[in-house]
């Protein structure tokens, strides 16, 4: 039998905060997506393939949540300010293995230290399933709060040794 | 002003590029062979239209009439030698053949040189050449990017409505390519390309011809006497980490079928052209794996003999097969229209034949793929990738990122 923390989890993680439901969504076509980002749809099309894009619901047809236009945007701004889309496309794919790894590290740390003493110590399962919700969805956004932030200060950091070789 | 030109043997075997003192002189090569040449006896702009080829072959038989000829060593390649270069599209400039005042050329490991001049008096033995390096300067300057003609964005889009066109069944392939400016605070020396390029790539000609320096595995044609050669390669994959990997993508490589589609049209463009000319052309139906230091290409090698070789020179030959559907797509016509309505760029002499041809029309041409265009202290570099149905935008941008690439670290770019 499945177990309702597990499956809460699972829920949580499928539609991560809140705001993300798909109720509350606006959801378009990734044509629709191209259009108010400005950007050619073949363009789109190969970053979704390549992975970078993600569905919000797939059936019956793909459906993108309108605010990835923000994240597409960022993509257009780095294309504008020069960046080749082929060198953007590989530093994607070897950001994605280099941050894969770490990702996996973090999805360690939070079952072994958050998930068994929760798991642990709940009175039921009933119980274990909001506790464990409610700590994910806080600890998603921390962490990529942090992972940005550090980013940030590594390609701050790395520019500065560049310019003073 | 007749030309008079000499061939001697001379005692070297340094490598050929060792002798070249002119950064614009030509190059072509391939395992230590080919040809070194410098100053220019003659030159023959051959202009535009599809008659660029007609017009330069004529201009050469027309200088060869008046040419008095002292030839000691009598193999293909001495006596008087043309080095060409032509543009891939009829409506593009700067197809031209040159004949150097000097050549410096190894074959079947005889090494000679042949002067070239109005004044030679014939009986004067050229001197032999001397060494002026003995590999390629290191660059003073890095190798900075200055942009491409078309976006790689425009460019990746250009190749998903090139594959709208092929699934509306309008034509079967189109070649699309891209380029990649590039500069420099130092001028770029097409010697130290050709010193690079020649290391990496030794099972290739690597050539430079009027400014156009590159390395091509693709043998258009050599024509020795009746017998000729030509390597067709079309549907290519990335060399793998290890063995283990290289064979894997070799394998795929050779099961594809979107890439031995891709082939078998470049093969049959060639096997239509040169069946005609002989009796004995066999298309070998099944490609073989070629295997270059960046990449694996699938490729077709036809060798045949023709019915007779006076009235069908290597550069004649050359122009009859320009362009394949390697280079072109298929039908050409088609392709050559959409790629002028898609790529948003001149080609200039990218994928051109470039080559040499002596007196008596033995030669051999490439295709000038990998190549860049130099131009003192700027460059332009190319590549492309052949579009049929089924194909990836974004793999096929890929394809001429990796190109690209191997060109970029022929001019000393570090890589991460």
């Amino acid at each position: 039998m499945p177990d309702p923390a597990d499956q809460a989890l699972a829920a949580a993680i499928t539609t991560p905060l809140p705001d993300e439901r798909v109720a509350g969504v606006e959801l378009v076509t990734l044509a629709e997506l191209a259009d108010r980002a400005g950007m050619p749809l073949a363009v789109l099309e190969a970053i979704e393939r390549e992975g970078l894009l993600v569905p919000r619901v797939a059936e019956p047809e793909p459906r993108y949540a309108a605010r990835d236009v923000e994240v597409v945007q960022a993509g257009v701004d780095l294309l504008q300010a020069g960046l080749p889309l082929g060198e953007l496309l590989d530093l994607a794919r070897r950001f994605d293995t280099a941050m894969g790894e770490v990702a996996d590290d973090a999805v360690e740390l939070f079952a072994r230290f958050v998930k068994d003493p929760v798991e642990g110590t709940a009175e039921d399962g009933a119980q274990a399933a909001e506790a464990l919700v409610d700590r994910f969805q806080t600890m998603l956004p921390a962490t990529s709060k942090l992972v940005a932030h550090r980013f940030r200060q590594l390609v701050l950091a790395r520019a500065r040794a560049r310019l003073e070789d | 002003m007749d030309l008079r030109v000499h061939t001697v043997a001379v005692d070297s075997d340094a490598p050929l590029l060792s002798h070249l003192p002119d950064a614009g002189g030509v190059v072509w090569l391939r395992q230590g062979e080919g040809f070194v040449g410098w100053g220019e006896a003659a030159r023959i702009d051959a202009g535009t239209g599809p008659e660029r080829f007609s017009r330069a072959a004529e201009a050469w038989a027309d200088l060869l009439e008046s040419v008095t000829v002292m030839d000691d060593v009598g193999i293909a390649g001495t006596g008087p030698v043309a080095f060409g270069s032509f543009a891939f599209d009829d409506r593009s400039h700067g197809s031209v053949l040159v004949v150097p005042e000097v050549v410096v050329g190894r074959r079947e490991g005889v090494t000679f040189l042949t002067r070239a001049s109005a004044t030679d008096d014939l009986h004067d033995t050229p001197p032999a050449p001397a060494i002026v390096a003995e590999g390629p300067a290191p660059r003073g300057d890095r190798v900075r990017y200055a942009g491409s003609s078309v976006p790689d964005v425009l460019w990746l889009a250009a190749v998903a409505a090139a594959v709208d066109r092929l699934e509306a069944g309008e034509l079967e392939k189109v070649v699309l390519a891209r380029d990649h400016a590039v500069w420099s605070k130092e001028p770029f020396d097409a010697r130290d390309l050709a010193w690079r390029l020649a290391e990496r790539f030794p099972s290739c000609f690597t050539f430079s011809v009027d400014g156009l320096v590159g390395a091509t595995p693709e043998l258009l044609i050599r024509r020795l006497g009746k017998r000729f050669e030509s390597l067709v390669l079309a549907g290519s994959a990335r060399r793998g980490a290890d063995d283990v990997e290289d064979t894997a993508l070799g394998e795929e490589l050779l099961g594809s079928d979107k890439d031995r589609r891709e082939h078998d049209l470049a093969a049959r463009s060639v096997y239509d052209v040169l069946g005609p000319l002989c009796d004995d052309l066999a298309f070998p139906g099944v490609p073989e794996l070629l295997r270059l230091d960046n990449v694996q290409h699938l490729a077709s090698r036809f060798v045949g003999t023709l019915h007779r070789a006076d009235d069908l020179t290597a550069l004649d030959l050359a122009a009859r097969l320009h362009p394949t559907a390697a280079v072109g797509g298929t039908p050409t016509s088609d392709a050559v229209e959409l790629i002028r309505e898609l790529e948003g760029m001149d080609r200039g002499r990218y994928t051109g034949p470039v080559g040499w041809v002596d007196r008596t029309g033995d030669g051999e041409w490439g295709i000038a793929l990998r190549c860049a265009q130099l131009a003192g202290a700027r460059a332009r570099l190319f590549a492309g990738a052949g579009i049929v149905v089924g194909s990836l935008p974004e793999d096929e941008l890929e394809e001429t990122r990796l190109k690209l690439r191997a060109m970029q670290g022929a001019f000393g770019e570090e890589l991460s």
